[in-house]
C-alpha cells in the first residue's frame, strides 16, 4: 500500500482521509525554530467535495487514494446516471448524479471529460475549461448593440444559464468557460 | 525546467546591501567575524532539528552538515575568552524543512557577545534590526514585548507552565486545529503547536514582538532562572525570540555554561566522555576552559530580508532556494 510522508506533500496530492479519498488544497509548513514541526493542510473530499483542514506531526504518513484520472467522452445520460467511455479501450463508466454534480449542466454529448475513479467507480466529474454550446432559449437581440456594457441571461442547450451581451440571439453558438461559467465570444458558424 | 533565480535584481541588490550592514555594524562594535565548519562530525544533538548526514561515494560516513554553528562558536570563545564578541554570516542546514518560511539550507547570523545579559542581548538584536531597516529604507518599526506566561492566558485560556497534556489538546480542539494523529504528542509539542498555530498569527504585521519567559523544558542551551508568574514561583529559560509580524526573525539565549547542566541537556547523562565528535570537544572546552558568561543570538538572515521587504515566499528572497537549486 502506497503512503505519503508529511514532507512529500504537495498541493494535488490525492490520499485517504477519514476513509474518503481526499485532495490536498493547501500544504504549509510550521516549525518554531527549536520546536516540533507540523503540516497545516488544506484537503478537500473527493466524494463531498467539502474542505477540511487537518494537522499532522512532521514525518507522520498517510495512505495514497487509488485514485485515476482518465479523458473520457461523455455519451449520453437517462437524467439518474451519465454515461462516459474511455476512446482508446471503449471502456465505459456509469457516473451518479452526485458525482457529476454542477458539471452536469456544461455536458454536451460526445465532449472529453476529465473523470476521477476511484476504486473504478467515477467520484469527479469536470467538463472541459471550454465548451461551445447553442442558445436555446433568450430575449431577442438588439441589433448592433454591441458596444453597451448591458447583459441578459440565455439558456444554453444543456441547461446552463450563462450572462451575455443584449446582442445575443437564440440559435447562436457560444464559447464558454466552465470554472466561472462565463460568456467567452461567439462562435461564427 | 525554470533556471531562473527567484530573487529578482533589486532583491539581489537589496540583499548584499542587508549582509554588508550587518557586518559593518557588528565590525565597528570590533567584533570578530569567524568561521565555522560547514562539515561537522556529530551526532543529533536537538531532538526536533534533522541533519544531512553526509556519505562519500563509496559509502562512508563522513559527518553531518551543521544545523547552527553554536559548538563551533562557543569552543572559539572558551579558547579566546578575552574576545568582546564574534559572529558567524553564512549557510547552515536543516533536512526536511521546507515551506514559504523554510528553506533547507538558509542564511544564518549568530553572535555571541561577552559579559552580556539578556536584555543587552535584546537590544542588540533590534538594534542590528533597525540599522537593516534604515539601508533598505524601511523605517523603523515599533517594538512590543510580551511574556510567553500571559500569552497562553490571553489566547488559550492557560497557564503554560503547569497545563497538562490534556488540557492542551483540548485548548487547540477549542482553537479549530484538529490533529490528524495526536498520539505521541509530548506536553512541548503541544505548546509548540499553540504558540505557531494560534499565538504567532495574532502579532500584528508591522511590529516587532520580543517573547520571553519560555518555559523551562524548552531552554535548549540557555541558563534557568526563577521568577513569579499567577502567585507562584515558576522556573523559565532566560531565553527571547523576536517576531517581525508573525515570522520568527531571531532566537536568543543567556548561555548556559555549566558544563555538567550542558552535558545532560545534550543527552549524554553527565558523562561527558560518553560523548563523541564535535559534541565531545565541545563539553571538553566547556570542562576545561569554561565558557564566559554571554548572550548567544541567532538570526535567520533570509527571514530578516523577507520582513524588511515584505516578501511572503521565501524563494523570493534566495537567488536559488531549494526547489530551484
Amino acid at each position: 500500500m502506497a503512503t505519503y510522508s508529511t514532507n512529500e506533500f504537495r498541493s494535488g496530492l490525492k490520499v485517504m482521509l477519514d476513509g474518503d479519498p481526499a485532495n490536498i488544497v493547501e500544504n504549509e509548513f510550521v516549525k518554531p525554530g527549536k520546536g516540533q514541526a507540523f503540516s497545516r493542510v488544506k484537503l478537500k473530499n473527493l466524494k463531498t467535495g467539502k474542505t477540511i483542514e487537518r494537522t499532522f506531526k512532521s514525518g507522520e504518513s498517510i495512505e495514497a487514494a487509488d485514485v485515476l484520472e482518465l479523458e473520457m467522452q461523455y455519451l449520453f445520460s437517462d437524467g439518474e446516471e451519465w454515461h462516459f467511455m474511455d476512446p482508446e479501450s471503449f471502456e465505459q463508466v456509469v457516473a451518479t448524479k452526485e458525482a457529476v454534480g454542477d458539471s452536469a449542466q456544461w455536458l454536451k454529448e460526445q465532449d472529453m471529460c476529465q473523470i476521477t475513479l476511484f476504486n473504478g467507480n467515477p467520484i469527479q466529474v469536470l467538463p472541459p475549461n471550454h465548451v461551445e454550446l447553442k442558445v436555446v432559449e433568450t430575449d431577442p437581440g438588439i441589433r448592433g448593440d454591441t458596444a453597451t456594457g448591458g447583459t441578459k441571461p440565455a439558456t444554453l442547450e444543456t441547461g446552463a444559464v450563462v450572462k451575455v451581451p443584449l446582442f445575443i440571439e437564440e440559435g447562436e453558438v457560444l464559447r464558454c468557460d466552465t470554472r466561472t461559467g462565463e460568456y467567452l465570444s461567439r462562435v461564427k458558424n | 525546467m525554470d533556471w531562473r533565480p527567484g530573487a529578482s535584481r533589486d532583491m539581489l541588490v537589496r540583499r548584499a546591501r542587508l549582509k554588508r550592514c550587518l557586518r559593518e555594524t557588528l565590525d565597528e562594535r570590533g567584533w570578530l567575524e569567524i568561521d565555522a565548519p560547514s562539515l561537522i562530525d556529530s551526532p543529533d544533538f536537538e531532538p526536533n532539528i534533522a541533519l544531512f548526514r553526509v556519505t562519500l561515494a563509496d559509502g562512508t560516513p563522513a559527518g553531518s552538515l551543521h544545523s547552527s554553528p553554536e559548538l563551533s562558536m562557543k569552543r572559539i570563545l572558551s579558547a579566546y575568552p578575552d574576545l568582546p564578541g564574534l559572529y558567524y554570516l553564512g549557510p547552515v542546514f536543516r533536512a526536511g524543512e521546507r515551506g514559504t518560511r523554510h528553506n533547507p539550507e538558509f542564511t544564518m547570523l549568530e553572535w555571541y557577545e561577552t559579559g552580556a545579559d539578556l536584555a543587552t542581548g535584546i537590544e542588540t538584536s533590534l538594534s542590528l534590526i533597525h540599522a537593516a531597516g534604515e539601508v533598505l529604507g524601511q523605517p523603523a518599526s515599533a517594538v512590543e514585548r510580551r511574556e510567553y506566561g500571559p500569552l497562553f492566558r490571553e489566547h488559550c485560556g492557560l497557564d503554560p507552565y503547569i497545563a497538562d497534556t490534556e488540557s492542551l489538546r483540548m485548548a487547540a480542539s477549542e482553537a479549530g486545529i484538529t490533529l490528524n494523529d495526536s498520539s505521541g504528542m509530548r506536553r512541548d509539542d503541544w505548546l509548540d503547536l499553540l504558540m505557531s498555530t494560534v499565538i504567532e498569527p495574532t502579532f500584528p504585521a508591522g511590529r516587532l514582538t520580543v517573547v520571553t519567559g519560555y518555559p523551562s523544558s524548552q531552554a535548549a542551551m540557555a541558563r534557568l532562572e526563577t521568577r513569579e508568574f499567577e502567585g507562584r514561583q515558576t522556573t523559565i529559560a532566560s531565553r527571547f525570540e523576536i517576531y517581525g509580524g508573525t515570522l520568527e526573525l531571531a532566537n536568543g539565549y543567556d548561555e548556559l555554561t555549566d558544563p555538567a547542566e550542558q552535558a545532560r541537556r545534550l543527552g549524554v547523562d553527565g558523562q561527558i566522555a560518553e560523548a563523541a565528535g564535535t559534541q565531545r570537544r565541545f563539553l571538553d572546552a566547556l570542562e576545561h576552559d569554561g565558557l564566559p558568561a554571554c548572550t548567544g543570538v541567532a538570526l535567520g538572515v533570509d527571514r530578516l530580508l523577507m520582513w524588511l521587504t515584505g516578501s511572503d515566499d521565501i524563494d523570493q528572497v534566495i537567488p536559488f532556494s531549494n526547489a530551484r537549486a
